[in-house]
């Protein structure tokens, strides 16, 4: 027997020992039946931030498909440009001054804009206040720091707020969680859920901390198994001791929370019926997604009322090997978005869960011989039975050097800031119009607070 | 985040092999072949006629682009390079590849043993099975078994000890050839057990036409005149023989021991070595003593044979490590081995003792040793602690600076020197490497301050470019290992221009801007080169903190500068190419050596030769070359004021605390900025000040609220397999994919997410930290999952081994601790000593001693294992202090 499957076996023990056992604060056998029957509540609902981590192309992503945008862009662009021919053509609603084509790689994210359940939302990016090119370049207006740098545009995206080494490091899906999370009652498992077996900033927040987990069978701690109590006593007995030293408490509370949150939701899941909806093999996004849905399937039971999750995919910084990258990647996004949707409807509710994407930057419209380098504003897609889709909203900036939408190389002046973006989704969420400014401090120096892309 | 791993498979193997023999080099990028061009080599001989047995002298000229890895072989005509059986040279005339000859001779032995025809000599490719010259070669008089020799070295040996012998042109060889030890009238039936197949075992296995064996001389062997006897295919014909005399036999004269080295500081530790015990068996121990003393009077320093106080397995010879305790007096000593059992010595060796009457270390100094070696190893050991404490940190620490680097990137070579074709090698052989150097290394110091580097300067296996390319992560760290004890400056120029880095953050041909073609400089490396390798993005003062400006910190640079440095750098390609266009587009793959070992070279034409603008508004003049910009560029961020606090900081948050105060950072940078006699970036002078302030040694500040750091996932793994001798059936270390978070650590070398690390210096987990405002980057790991899955790592290791692969776990050796196991404080006490240098809060000690004592007493190694898993899980051990 491998350790795997040693721990898998400890897992098994686990399970069948629930019930008798006095282990921590396992649910009992009558929970678990309750459980395996409850549905999500009914206003129940749910976010989904898909983060394209290190930039996506998105220029590259939502494409010119003809005329003088085509030309342009394709001028620029030499070999790095799609070809027109292999766009897949979406019809906005709305009348748009550029025709506008997806990937080839996104055809199930064609197929989802066409049946009206994903919108395009163009050239979004962080801004202190709304800023023209000629503000912009005679500097009348403040611009938020380190521009084009990746982990300080990712924390600008995370927290809609510009950051400096002293600023108060929270996300406005962790403020969401702090304005809502009254609405799970006393759950003992977070509102939030980080799905890419990293932190993220996105869903830090004053009060709720994340579950932060992975895809897959939730590992249990070795030595809480109910053969070994004192063992288990003396790990209790070491992890809920007073400490003086701040990294102490740190390290004791988050393991502490660790052993006991994976023990409740590794139990909900087990008595949760599986997913029938294929989702694609060889995709960690589609992975992370699937986990997504099986923790919307246990919400009820959990006794959830709302969730956000927050899944990533990396590799999206295509300075180099882009022609080979890029078009992997998005078929990845396309694949397990495609999938994800398909399984909120198996759920029965594709109107209660929004999906939308985010990412460090779009890139520049020059090229470097091997890929594109670091830009500002870029494109979304939100995703959802709550979204108005099939609709572009926003305007497809100007592909020209030197134009009204580029400041140097082609990197893109956004035109909706990131605060806009955040509070359109925070008020379908049901954060409270008065509230919004707690999401997103800086919204008053926007005029927009709904973008109008969900019901 | 996930991998996207390219592997060798994900390539048509066959359409490779058939690209690489026939000389061509795939490239990535649009995977066009370069296949090179047909050069005028010649191969020549001085005769082309020549006897088996004797030698012939091969000439060649005119190779292009030669390399140390030419070489030739001798074939018949029809055979394919690779049955080359053996015959075959570098251009340096040796088997270890060594200096490039475009033209040269060698000697060339024809093995004796070789059948009398046509042959041919071929010249290769560098490091290939290609043949780019050949000429043909006549044998005469080879044949039967007049070729075959065999010989022993020493040729006189004193019963109980070895020789070697070795055997030549054996024809048809199998894997039962084998060799027998006899007096000369003797048949070869009568070996008594003296006999051994080519494979030097009794088990027959490979077939080897030449070859040498260890061949073992039994201590009870009369003393004489012998012979060793080669011998055919499993049959009684003797094909060759050679003398050999024996001396000194019978009895126990052939058990020998001896010490090195022979004279030794106490409180120091000597390797003991015995060799020839006759009917061997576990409880044969070794005492130290005064010449005069009965070997009853060992006062405590003696062990078995199996190196403790506990007996095992029986070693008819081995050796162990000794320790010489610190308050021997000076003076002379012997080592005695000893019969079974018994106080009869029967091998002695004299050792002598100096700086005695050295007083025992006290518990402080023991203490502050293990806490030293926390910090700056990859873990204490009872006998490192012990040595610290006796040499005091300064001592230790310039103790570190001078023991020798050993390579990763040859370890790697050597797998595929020894035939195993470049594509078969995988991560797997560079993760054995890392983990058996920061395991068993006597470099500890350097290894972690090279992890350390590998964490600010950051390559790693999740690109698509470096996904499968582990020479390149072995050069690299060999690269960072070089530096750590050198200066700042060569080491940003290293990793500048090594080629990894290039791939990595694709400095690797970016080119001058093009206004037709959009093109522009490649930006990624220049950017993460000032935020992340040197300077950062805001000004600091000495000690780190951000310089204000109306309260508001202030950029260190801004897009036009970044602008500036992708120029400066433009115009870098592969060093092993030629300068030419080709050169320095296209990437060779398979990327054989020496191309991770060589910086890249610049391409004139491919450089910005306009004016840039760097930091500080200085500005390059237009027209400089690619290297001097380069230099120019370099000199600008080294000098930068931010450098020595930004570096030196996160040097210390790699070491010892994740929150110095801006004072500890203010004297580790003053020290960067002067090491004392005018020299900026004198990397020992940094490491000295990090290690040896007061803030990092006195045990009052480690008291402190806010000291400490989380230790690592890869050093906490690493620690315990070190502090409890942890070995595997096969001598290593097999954390291969320790990456994953459930069944790993959610940490390995060379593959954090992306050139941010693992963890960025100034992350803050949710809770009491954030509150006061204070940082604890390793946290950023630490996920509900990872946190579980590492601590179950740990206890698969304590308690059931763990490593990856079949059958190869690495066990963790409690002998040191059994013997107190029996009294639970005792027990706690030690490890507490090893696993937190002496900072265990009294309630973990309290509940480990609670837990300890519930289990029988009997049980002596559960209660270890229990003990031990307990504190790996605690704050006490998880954050060192």
């Amino acid at each position: 027997m491998n350790y795997q499957e040693l721990v898998s076996s400890r897992r098994r023990f686990l399970k069948q020992a629930l019930g008798v056992s006095a282990v921590g604060m396992l649910p009992t056998i009558l929970d678990m039946q309750k459980w395996a029957a409850a549905a999500p509540l009914s206003d129940y609902r749910a976010l989904v931030c898909v983060y394209l981590y290190g930039g996506n192309d998105a220029t590259n992503t939502v494409v010119p498909r003809s005329g003088a945008q085509q030309q342009a862009y394709a001028g620029e662009r030499g070999p790095f440009a799609v070809a027109p021919g292999s766009l897949l053509q979406i019809n906005p609603i709305s009348p748009q001054a550029t025709a506008l084509g997806l990937h080839p790689s996104l055809a199930a994210m064609q197929t989802l804009f066409q049946q009206g359940k994903l919108a395009v939302v163009a050239n979004v990016g962080p801004l202190l206040a709304p800023t023209t090119k000629t503000q912009y370049t005679n500097n009348s207006v403040p611009l938020p720091p380190n521009l084009f740098a990746h982990d300080e545009q990712q924390e600008q995206w995370m927290t809609s707020l510009p950051s400096g080494p002293q600023a108060q490091k929270q996300g406005w899906g962790g403020r969401i969680a702090d304005l809502l999370n009254s609405l799970n009652g006393n759950s003992q498992v977070s509102l939030s859920v980080a799905l890419d077996g990293a932190t993220n900033l996105f869903q830090i927040g004053r009060n709720v901390v994340p579950f932060q987990t992975y895809p897959g069978n939730l590992p249990q701690l070795l030595g809480m198994e109910s053969w070994q109590p004192t063992m288990a006593s003396a790990i209790t007995q070491i992890l809920t001791q007073a400490r003086t030293n701040l990294l102490d408490q740190q390290w004791n509370s988050s393991l502490k929370r660790a052993v006991d949150v994976t023990q409740v939701v590794s139990a909900a899941l087990d008595a949760t019926p599986a997913l029938t909806t294929p989702f694609p093999a060889n995709n960690w996004l589609g992975d992370q997604l699937k986990m997504a849905a099986r923790l919307i399937s246990a919400s009820g039971a959990l006794g959830l009322r709302r969730q956000i999750f927050f899944v990533g995919l990396g590799g999206f910084d295509t300075h180099g090997s882009q022609l080979s990258d890029h078009p992997r990647l998005l078929n990845l996004l396309s694949t397990a978005l495609g999938a994800f949707y398909s399984a909120t409807v198996e759920l029965g509710v594709a109107d209660r869960v929004t999906t939308f994407t985010a990412s460090d930057f779009g890139r520049t419209l020059k090229h470097n011989g091997e890929g594109t380098d670091h830009g500002w504003g870029g494109h979304q897609f939100v995703m959802g039975g709550a979204v108005k889709g099939g609709d572009v909203y926003g305007t497809y900036p100007v592909m020209a050097l030197d134009g009204p939408d580029d400041v140097g190389e082609g990197r893109l002046l956004p035109t909706i800031a990131i605060d806009e973006y955040a509070a359109t989704i925070a008020k379908w969420f049901g954060v409270a119009a008065g509230d919004i400014p707690l999401v997103v401090p800086n919204i008053g120096r926007f005029a927009r607070r709904d973008l109008g892309f969900l019901l | 985040m996930n991998m996207g791993r390219l592997t060798s498979a994900s390539i048509t193997t066959a359409w490779l092999r058939m690209l690489w023999h026939a000389g061509c080099l795939a490239a990535w990028a649009g995977l066009w072949v370069v296949c090179l061009p047909a050069h005028a080599q010649t191969l020549t001989l001085t005769r082309t006629s020549v006897a088996a047995g004797s030698s012939v002298t091969v000439s060649w000229s005119g190779i292009a682009s030669a390399t140390g890895t030419n070489w030739i072989g001798l074939y018949t005509p029809s055979a394919a390079s690779q049955n080359h059986n053996g015959n075959w040279m570098y251009v340096n005339c040796t088997k270890t590849a060594g200096a490039a000859f475009a033209s040269g001779s060698c000697a060339f032995p024809i093995p004796s043993g070789m059948a009398a025809g046509s042959y041919e000599l071929r010249l290769h490719a560098s490091a290939s099975w290609t043949s780019i010259a050949k000429t043909a070669l006549t044998i005469t008089g080879g044949g039967g078994t007049g070729g075959t020799t065999v010989s022993v070295a020493p040729s006189s040996v004193a019963a109980g000890g070895s020789v070697t012998v070795s055997w030549n042109g054996i024809v048809s060889p199998t894997g039962t050839n084998w060799v027998g030890l006899y007096v000369p009238s003797a048949a070869s039936q009568n070996h008594n057990g003296n006999w051994m197949y080519v494979n030097c075992t009794k088990t027959a296995g490979a077939a080897f036409a030449s070859g040498s064996c260890a061949f073992p001389i039994p201590s009870g062997m009369a003393a004489g005149s012998y012979e060793l006897r080669l011998h055919a295919s499993a049959s009684w014909t003797s094909i060759a023989k050679t003398a050999l005399t024996i001396t000194g036999g019978g009895g126990t004269g052939g058990t020998t021991v001896s010490v090195a080295p022979s004279s030794v500081a106490a409180g120091g530790s000597v390797t003991v070595s015995w060799n020839g015990i006759v009917s061997p068996t576990g409880t044969n121990w070794v005492g130290l003593y005064v010449p005069s003393a009965a070997s009853q009077n060992h006062n405590g320093n003696w062990m078995y044979v199996n190196c403790t106080k506990t007996a095992g397995a029986a070693f008819a010879s081995g050796s162990c490590a000794f320790p010489v305790p610190s308050g021997l007096a000076s003076g002379a000593y012997e080592l005695r081995l000893h019969a079974s059992g018994s106080f009869t010595a029967i091998a002695k060796t004299a050792l002598t003792v100096t700086g005695g009457g050295v007083t025992q270390p006290t518990d402080a100094q023991l203490r502050d040793a293990a806490r030293l070696l926390i910090q700056a190893s990859y873990g204490p050991t009872a006998a490192a602690v012990r040595d610290a404490a006796t040499k005091g940190p300064a001592k230790w620490i310039d103790d570190q600076f001078l023991i020798a680097q050993r390579s990763h990137y040859d370890v790697l070579r050597a797998i595929e020197l020894g035939g195993k074709p470049l594509l078969d090698i995988d991560e797997t052989s560079l993760m054995n490497s890392l983990w058996k150097q920061a395991i068993e290394g006597p470099d500890q110091l350097r290894q972690r301050v090279a992890f350390a580097l590998s964490q600010i300067f950051v390559v790693s296996f999740r690109d698509g470019d470096l996904a499968s390319e582990e020479f390149a992560f072995g050069s690299y760290m060999d690269m960072l290992g070089r530096n750590a004890f050198g200066n700042f400056r060569r080491l940003l120029e290293d990793v500048t221009l090594h080629p990894a880095m290039g791939l990595y953050l694709d400095m690797m041909r970016s080119e001058k801007a093009d206004p037709n073609s959009g093109l522009q400089p490649n930006e990624n490396f220049p950017r993460e080169l000032l935020q992340l390798f040197s300077i950062g993005l805001y000004q600091m003062n000495a000690d780190g903190t951000p310089k204000l400006l109306n309260g508001v910190p202030i950029p260190t640079y801004d897009q036009d500068v970044v602008s500036g440095f992708a120029k400066a750098f433009s115009g870098w390609s592969v060093g092993t190419n030629p300068k030419t266009d080709d050169g320095f587009y296209n990437v060779p793959w398979p990327r054989m050596h020496p191309f991770w070992t060589t910086p890249m070279q610049a391409f004139p034409s491919k450089h910005d030769i306009g004016a840039k603008l760097l930091l500080n508004g200085v500005a390059l003049t237009a027209g400089q070359t690619a290297e001097k910009d380069l230099k120019d560029a370099l000199d600008n961020v080294f000098n930068h004021p931010n450098v020595g606090p930004f570096i030196g900081k996160q040097l210390i948050q790699r070491l010892v605390t994740s929150n110095p105060t801006p004072a500890y950072v203010a004297r580790v940078a003053a020290k960067f900025n002067d090491n004392g006699v005018g020299v900026r970036g004198d990397m020992k002078a940094v490491i000295k000040a990090i290690l040896l302030d007061t803030e990092a040694r006195e045990r009052n500040s480690a008291l402190g609220a806010q000291f400490g750091k989380q230790r690592e996932p890869i050093v906490r793994l690493a620690n315990l397999v070190r502090t409890f001798k942890g070995t595997s059936p096969n001598g290593q270390y097999q954390f291969w994919y320790t990456q994953i978070i459930d069944y790993g650590l959610g940490q390995q070398y060379f593959m954090a997410p992306s050139v941010f690390n693992f963890f960025a210096p100034d992350y803050t987990p949710q809770g009491p930290l954030a509150t006061a405002r204070l940082v604890a980057p390793e946290f950023q790991i630490s996920t509900d999952s990872q946190l579980l899955g590492t601590s179950n790592t740990m206890y698969a290791l304590i308690n059931w081994g763990y490593g990856f692969g079949n059958n190869n776990p690495v066990n963790l050796n409690y002998g040191e601790f059994i013997p107190v196991a029996n009294d639970p404080a005792k027990l706690v006490d030690q490890l507490d000593l090893l696993m937190t240098g002496g900072m265990t809060a009294t309630a973990t000690r309290n509940a480990i001693i609670g837990a300890v004592s519930a289990e029988p007493a009997a049980n002596a190694a559960e209660r270890v294992k229990k003990a031990v898993y307990l504190f790996a899980i605690s704050p006490d051990y998880a954050i060192q202090k």
